[in-house]
């Protein structure tokens, strides 16, 4: 399968298509039908209903990428995976503190606000929740295409938001300006959950998404 | 307070006036100062090189941003061999089992910037580079270059422009000391 980076350079940058409202809807359903499965598998680990948006689909300048989740300043857990196979891209939750200290409560059974602090144990049960829910949004995505998306060991930070979603966006800053981004909310009234799910296809990647699903690009 | 995106890069004149970078992680928040002009700037760079792409950005490349940086205060009046410099990012904010090179963006980025401002004879005065941990950087036109990190809150880098002292203690690094900096200011405020 091509690689991006085969590609010379600029070919890649004009390789973007013109972004047409059925290209949007097209990755809006893809966003959706890796949601939906994501927040399935979430939902039976936690025992209890969770929903996310429907994806925001759209093309977000770098100087304004890392404000996309709120408060550029929040401490947050970033969990982020490389996503390889035949759509390379980025793919990253974003949970505020709080809300991955209920989300821990609710993995370990305990009641509400028993966890006062993310330690390593907090960490490696939400890093395990991450990886398990960002398969799962690959798995429907590449059933949905019929196309190989492998995902990578996930890596962990408790950060500044800012911080963390800029390295989603570094990871593709070198051929564009600006990022396409497919981004779902956690529906906070259900659990008290509240966060973020980003995938950032590298720029080769949007013309083999939109091929699979046989939209001209 | 100027926000200074990613790739972005600001000039600020007015009294007052703070460029500020939020939440930096593997990005560099490049700070110049020429105090005799009054000329602060900010850049925030993404990554270390443009290759050989022209970039309607050079904001966001070390080796691009530094001499647009130099340019932009030279237009408000700026002399090249009175700008200083502080750095702050770089970081390497994940912690990962394998994902490889992906990860070291921040201290390429690092070495990307220290080689430009030698190469365009700008000398760092202080920094604030590398670990693990995200930054929010300040820039004030007064000179005064703060960082803040969840951890360890909000402490002053360095006092630009802030004559000779500043300049040797802040390469030797004693600038990172809260001390040193309100002495550092002390001393600037006499002048």
């Amino acid at each position: 399968m091509t690689k991006t980076l085969t590609v010379p350079s600029e070919m890649q940058t004009a390789a973007r298509p013109q972004l047409t409202e059925t290209m949007l809807d097209a990755l809006r359903e893809i966003g959706n039908i890796g949601a939906g499965n994501a927040m399935t598998s979430l939902s039976m680990m936690v025992d209890a209903r969770i929903d996310m948006s429907i994806p925001d689909v759209g093309v977000v300048p770098l100087s304004a990428f890392t404000s996309m989740a709120g408060r550029e300043e929040a401490v947050s857990v970033g969990i982020y995976m490389p996503v390889e196979g035949d759509v390379p891209g980025h793919i990253a939750i974003l949970l505020p503190e709080a809300g991955a200290m209920r989300l821990v409560d609710q993995l370990m059974c305990q009641p509400p606000e028993t966890t006062t602090a993310l330690g390593a144990m907090e960490c490696s049960a939400l890093m395990e929740v991450g990886n398990i829910f960002i398969s799962s949004y690959l798995v429907a995505i590449g059933g949905m295409t019929g196309l190989n998306l492998v995902a990578s060991p996930p890596a962990m930070a408790l950060d500044m938001s800012a911080a963390i979603l800029s390295m989603l966006a570094s990871a593709v800053a070198q051929l564009d300006d600006d990022v396409l981004t497919i981004v779902s909310k956690i529906d906070e009234r259900l659990q008290g959950v509240d966060g973020v799910f980003i995938f950032v296809p590298e720029p080769g990647s949007l013309s083999i998404l939109l091929r699979a699903l046989q939209i001209e690009g | 307070m100027l926000m200074v995106g990613m790739a972005e890069l600001k000039v600020a004149q007015a009294v007052g006036e703070v460029l500020t970078a939020l939440g930096l992680g593997s990005c560099i928040g490049i700070c110049a100062f020429d105090r005799q002009a009054g000329v602060a700037a900010m850049a925030h760079i993404v990554l270390p090189s443009s290759g050989k792409q022209i970039s309607e950005n050079p904001g966001k490349f070390a080796d691009t941003a530094v001499p647009k940086l130099i340019v932009e205060m030279q237009k408000k009046g700026a002399i090249q061999s009175r700008i200083q410099v502080a750095i702050a990012g770089g970081a390497q904010l994940f912690v990962s089992s394998g994902s490889g090179d992906r990860m070291d963006i921040g201290p390429r980025n690092a070495v990307a910037v220290r080689d430009a401002l030698r190469e365009h004879r700008l000398s760092i005065i202080a920094e604030d580079v590398g670990g693990s941990s995200g930054r929010t950087v300040y820039m004030g036109t007064d000179g005064l270059v703060r960082v803040k990190t969840i951890g360890q809150g909000e402490r002053q880098l360095v006092l630009l422009g802030g004559g000779s002292m500043t300049r040797v203690a802040g390469a030797l690094n004693s600038a990172l000391d809260p001390a040193f900096s309100s002495a550092a200011r002390a001393v600037y405020e006499r002048q």
